[in-house]
């Protein structure tokens, strides 16, 4: 454990493995975790609630440290990235490694032990699935990468359900199918004005690839499936107008914006503000759709 | 790793007097605890592992509260 300084090696800070775990990440998929968590039929402790959401959370982390274990270079070409502990040489790999392999060990058996095996199999899938699956393979190999490696963003709600109920119903597999159908349009906005810094690290994003304009189509199409899997609960009865009325009015939102992208011509970062704005809505409309969820279910509205 | 790679600067193993190093490549670098440093390098290495310790000694108080707490809830005591 390293840090490269002007004149001296130092072991890595603490907060160096606090950025590894990407706390900003980790925060949606707690949220989206605890959201599951609270719309499941049934009851859990508080205790071992706040204990599969923490071991959710250790999860997701160790996905991230392992994710910037095998991408330290790609990060070091990026300048979004380049900040990043192993980049900046604040870290060597050796201990991302360990530590990713250490909070995924821990984050699975506790979970295994203190609530039960399936979800803790959904939460070690999650984590092969991010790490290995997206990261190894997908990432650095097609365009559809973030089509695909969505779907490990989309597990935490289903783990959160799977820990109060045990079991994988049709409502935790819409929560994975919102998220999944999500991810497309959230990161093609961000592929779009961000073209270059993928580019220059050689990661084959949709834009890099296909092209701005054929981009911009799949963002728009993908809206439609996206906005209809939000709908899906309402059609089934599973909860109110309440969030209903409020899906509906967020995802015409969401489809103007889709549609602004969908239009706008430009092939600079300076003129992509529709990216920037569907980008940073797409954040907030997530987290309002699944908290009028999970309120709305807790509270039979 | 071994300490004859090129690619490994190893503090311990320069004399005192020598410039300071810069790592050659820091994915590949080594810290080695039984190497003798300066008085200055000495205090930031302990503040750094000092404060690692603290953050690693809190953590395994909370664990164990909540390892505690998880057996109280599951012998049906609350």
């Amino acid at each position: 454990m390293t840090t490269a300084t002007s004149d001296i090696i130092l072991p890595a800070d603490w907060r160096d493995f606090w950025a590894l775990t990407k706390p900003r990440v980790m925060s949606l998929v707690v949220f989206t975790a605890l959201c599951g968590l609270l719309a499941a039929p049934g009851n859990i402790h508080p205790i071992l609630g706040f204990t599969a959401i923490m071991c959710i959370a250790v999860g997701a982390g160790a996905s991230a440290a392992l994710n910037q274990y095998w991408e330290a270079d790609l990060d070091g070409k990026m300048e979004r990235t380049q900040n990043r502990p192993l980049p900046a040489g604040r870290m060597d790999r050796q201990s991302a490694l360990h530590f990713g392999i250490g909070l995924a060990a821990f984050s699975v058996i506790t979970m295994g032990m203190m609530i039960n095996w399936l979800s803790a199999g959904l939460l070690a899938f999650s984590i092969f699935f991010y790490a290995v699956v997206y990261t190894i393979w997908l990432k650095p190999n097609t365009p559809q990468n973030i089509v695909i490696g969505g779907a490990a963003g989309a597990f935490p709600p289903v783990i959160g359900w799977a820990a109060v109920t045990g079991d994988v119903t049709l409502m935790p597999i819409i929560l994975f199918a919102i998220i999944f159908l999500w991810t497309p349009p959230h990161f093609w906005a961000l592929a779009l004005f961000m073209k270059s810094d993928y580019g220059a690290a050689g990661i084959p994003m949709l834009p890099n690839v296909a092209g701005q304009k054929a981009t911009r189509n799949q963002i728009f199409l993908y809206s439609f499936p996206m906005a209809a899997a939000t709908l899906a609960p309402l059609a089934l009865g599973e909860v109110s107008w309440v969030y209903g009325g409020v899906a509906i009015l967020l995802n015409i939102i969401f489809l103007a914006m889709a549609f602004a992208v969908w239009r706008n011509p430009a092939m600079d970062a300076a003129g992509m503000k529709p990216e920037k704005r569907l980008f940073a809505f797409s954040i907030i409309y997530q987290f309002l759709l699944f908290a009028l969820f999970a309120a709305d279910r807790m509270m039979n509205l | 790793m071994t300490k004859s790679d090129p690619n490994i600067v190893n503090l311990g193993d320069r004399p005192k007097t020598e410039e300071p190093v810069k790592m050659v490549d820091p994915y590949q670098a080594v810290y080695d605890p039984s190497a003798s440093y300066s008085a200055e390098e000495t205090a930031l290495i302990r503040s750094r592992q000092s404060s690692r310790s603290r953050v690693t000694g809190i953590l395994l108080i909370g664990m164990c509260i909540l390892f505690f707490a998880i057996t109280v809830v599951k012998i049906g005591f609350w």
